[in-house]
């Protein structure tokens, strides 16, 4: 007893010796008269005083330690603070994201922590600047825009975000999730009742990804479900792609990749396979859920996710260069990959929708295929006498740093290529 | 006494070992940056009366006296000689659908895959006997799907089965003979190549990496490190007699060699249309006597280089 008396005197003197030194130490380096810390600063920075007024107070300040954060004299970062905004509030609160967090919310990573705390005092708890979800919805706008309007609404999101969400990391779950799904899932939804077999039909969903077809923060679709829907699963029909739900693997699937698909997308699929040129993910063991999600997808054609981030996934390259772009091309910019590819496969190079790249871009630029520059298979390339000249020839179109993305920086180093005659 | 305290004799000594050292871990990645490739000539056409142009070739498999074009859009092989440094062309083109890769082996018989049916065609030079590869004995293919495939010196045969995620590793009749797992937590293979030690590598094109599987190694390990910094979208592997490794960066335009311990040691040539340049090239094939022979497939047309010391 005695010991651990010893022990918490211990514990306070050392606390106590830290701040008395470490405030000393901030009077001791700039000098300040004796018991000046924080109140010399608030003789000129007034506001904070009523600031101060508020409930809850950043604790540094709530002691004077103003230099706990700021240089009174020069910085070189903006507020005159005592080191750059990203990492200076990690000084203190270090163990905000554990060292293996699996998902880290973005600002936190970027340590814009003022765009949810504020770091001098607040109404709300933990200095927030709002109040449970508001805040979140200062970012997350279009999810708040759906949360709100959603036919059928998920209590729980509607409440508050950190009801599933950590705020800052997460240490073993995705999208900063405080459990696993479907675990945090099964914190509400009994799955043993009755209804919810006889609704999944007696999969074991239990041990599944409820993910993979509801919309957890909301959706008008019955059943929360996703807003576009793979025919079998909103008729209930998991048997035609699944295995038996009473068999040893419910969930395997009756045939591997692209096959399973085949039975009911036959002829588009057959079509698919016989061009010259694949996509080759079609056939590889994922076959088409590469790119579809074979429950339900908030995208339509039951993409996985936006068709520009889905290419990308694969084609990051070529998203890159389109992000570096000066002049954008619209298509790209839009994620509408599908306007020039045909993302299953087709006859053409590049899996392009039609055999002349004219013709493609005429969908858009009709005037450039007929007043401008001779194109067309009529006009061998200078270059290369086994192409012609087309708007590739000129044009990068995923894009590049020069304008219209052209292959050069002036249009005058572009056509001497060609036209040497008129090389400087 | 220290070390550098000695006698002039002793610290020459030290100086000299140290600099013997030196040469000895310098010289041969020193040599690997020295490789000169020096453009020799390209071939546009079937070099016959009619002069059929190539059209989007994506493949070319070589040798020193011969080489052979998988002329993708023209639905055929073309075989060309290539002694003393002159091409000429045959005069039997060897239909296939849209061949994307083309592979010979130690006796001249031909393998093409094609690209549209993804099946691998062997057949000879003169077109007579023509049979589709069918692996005997294979335990794990269900489907194959071969995105690509190689021969070795001893002409077995090496195909990237992306359905069943594997390299198959076949003898030269087309018995099973064993296979290695595609790596997990990758992109996208879109080609391999085999040293003459027998050791298997692997090209991600989309989390642009070379992964190595040494011979009898059950599976492969990544050998390069943020590759993905250095080159666009590589699709192609191809190995030089000494060993050194080349991607073709299909979106960039170029070549990038890759030293034996993984390391990015620089690209050759770049995008565009004129000779020495490549506009989305497919494959390449390296010659025993350090010929390069490129399918610059969308300048439609196959170009050759030879190999130097500077």
């Amino acid at each position: 007893m005695k010991l651990r008396n010893t022990k918490y005197v211990l514990l306070l003197v050392a606390v106590s010796v830290f701040l008395t030194f470490s405030l000393g130490w901030a009077q001791k380096e700039f000098k300040l008269k004796e018991g000046a810390t924080g109140n010399l600063c608030l003789q000129c920075h007034e506001g904070l005083q009523e600031k101060m007024k508020k409930p809850f107070v950043h604790s540094p300040l709530a002691e004077g330690d103003c230099t706990g954060c700021h240089n009174p004299h020069t910085s070189n970062y903006e507020m005159l603070m005592a080191s750059p905004k990203e990492s200076i509030c990690y000084t203190c609160h270090d163990s905000v994201v554990p060292a293996e967090a699996k998902s880290v919310h973005k600002v936190v990573a970027e340590g814009e922590c003022i765009l949810c705390h504020d770091p001098h005092a607040s109404d709300n708890k933990f200095n927030l600047l709002k109040k449970g979800s508001e805040l979140c919805y200062e970012c997350h706008q279009q999810l708040a825009d759906q949360i709100k309007e959603s036919k059928y609404g998920h209590p729980p999101v509607r409440e508050d975000c950190l009801g599933c969400h950590e705020a800052h990391a997460s240490n073993s779950n995705t999208h900063l999730l405080k459990d696993s799904v479907p675990g945090l899932c099964l914190e509400c939804h009994e799955t043993d009742k009755a209804t919810f077999k006889k609704l999944h039909r007696d999969y074991p969903v239990e041990q599944a990804d409820c993910t993979s077809c509801h919309d957890t923060h909301g959706s008008s679709e019955a059943a929360m479900l996703y807003n576009n829907v793979h025919e079998p699963v909103a008729k209930r029909n998991c048997e035609r792609c699944h295995a038996d739900p009473a068999s040893s693997q419910p969930f395997a699937l009756k045939a591997p990749g692209s096959e399973t698909c085949l039975a009911c997308h036959y002829e588009m699929i057959t079509d698919v396979l016989n061009q010259n040129h694949i996509h080759w993910p079609i056939v590889d063991k994922k076959g088409c859920v590469n790119c579809h999600t074979p429950h339900a997808s908030p995208e339509k054609k039951l993409l996985q996710k936006p068709m520009l981030g889905l290419c990308a996934t694969c084609h990051a390259d070529t998203l890159a260069r389109q992000e570096r772009a000066t002049t954008k091309h619209p298509p790209i910019a839009e994620g509408d990959c599908g306007a020039c590819h045909l993302p299953h496969g087709s006859d053409n190079q590049f899996i392009l929708k039609e055999d002349s790249v004219i013709d493609i871009c005429a969908d858009c630029h009709e005037w450039q295929t007929h007043s401008t520059h001779p194109i067309g298979p009529d006009y061998t390339d200078p270059r290369n006498k086994n192409v012609t000249v087309q708007c590739m020839s000129c044009h990068r179109t995923h894009g590049n740093e020069n304008k219209m993305f052209i292959y050069f920086s002036t249009a005058n180093e572009l056509c001497v290529q060609c036209h040497v005659g008129f090389r400087r | 006494m220290s070390v550098f305290g000695g006698n002039l004799m002793g610290k020459l000594s030290i100086l000299t070992i140290i600099m013997l050292l030196n040469c000895f871990f310098a010289i041969p990645s020193f040599a690997e940056n020295l490789l000169k490739i020096k453009y020799l000539q390209t071939v546009y056409d079937d070099e016959r009366p009619t002069q059929t142009g190539l059209s989007h070739p994506e493949g070319v498999a070589c040798t020193d006296d011969y080489f052979v074009v998988a002329d993708t859009d023209n639905n055929r092989l073309v075989q060309y000689t290539f002694a003393d440094k002159v091409v000429k062309a045959g005069e039997v083109d060897l239909p296939i659908n849209t061949p994307i890769v083309v592979q010979v082996n130690s006796k001249g018989v031909i393998y093409g895959l094609d690209g549209r049916d993804r099946r691998i065609l062997k057949l000879k030079a003169d077109g007579t006997e023509q049979e589709y590869l069918s692996p005997k004995g294979n335990p794990v293919s269900r489907k194959m799907v071969p995105r690509s495939f190689k021969i070795d010196k001893n002409d077995k045969v090496y195909i990237l089965d992306i359905s069943d995620e594997v390299v198959l590793i076949l003898d030269s009749a087309g018995n099973y003979l064993r296979h290695i797992p595609l790596p997990e937590q990758s992109g996208f293979f879109s080609d391999l190549a085999v040293d003459k030690q027998g050791t298997v590598f692997l090209v991600d094109s989309t989390e642009p990496g070379v992964y190595s599987a040494a011979q009898d190694a059950d599976k492969f390990t990544l050998l390069t490190k943020g590759l993905e910094e250095y080159v666009n979208f590589p699709t192609n592997i191809a190995l030089d007699s000494r060993g050194s490794i080349y991607l073709v960066d299909k979106h960039g335009g170029s070549l990038a060699l890759i030293g034996r311990d993984g390391s990015f040691l620089g690209h050759r040539f770049g995008y565009g249309w004129k000779e020495s340049q490549f506009y989305y090239p497919a494959q390449l094939c390296i010659s025993e006597g350090g010929y390069f022979f490129v399918a610059d497939r969308s300048n439609s047309r196959i170009q050759i280089f030879a190999a130097e010391e500077e």
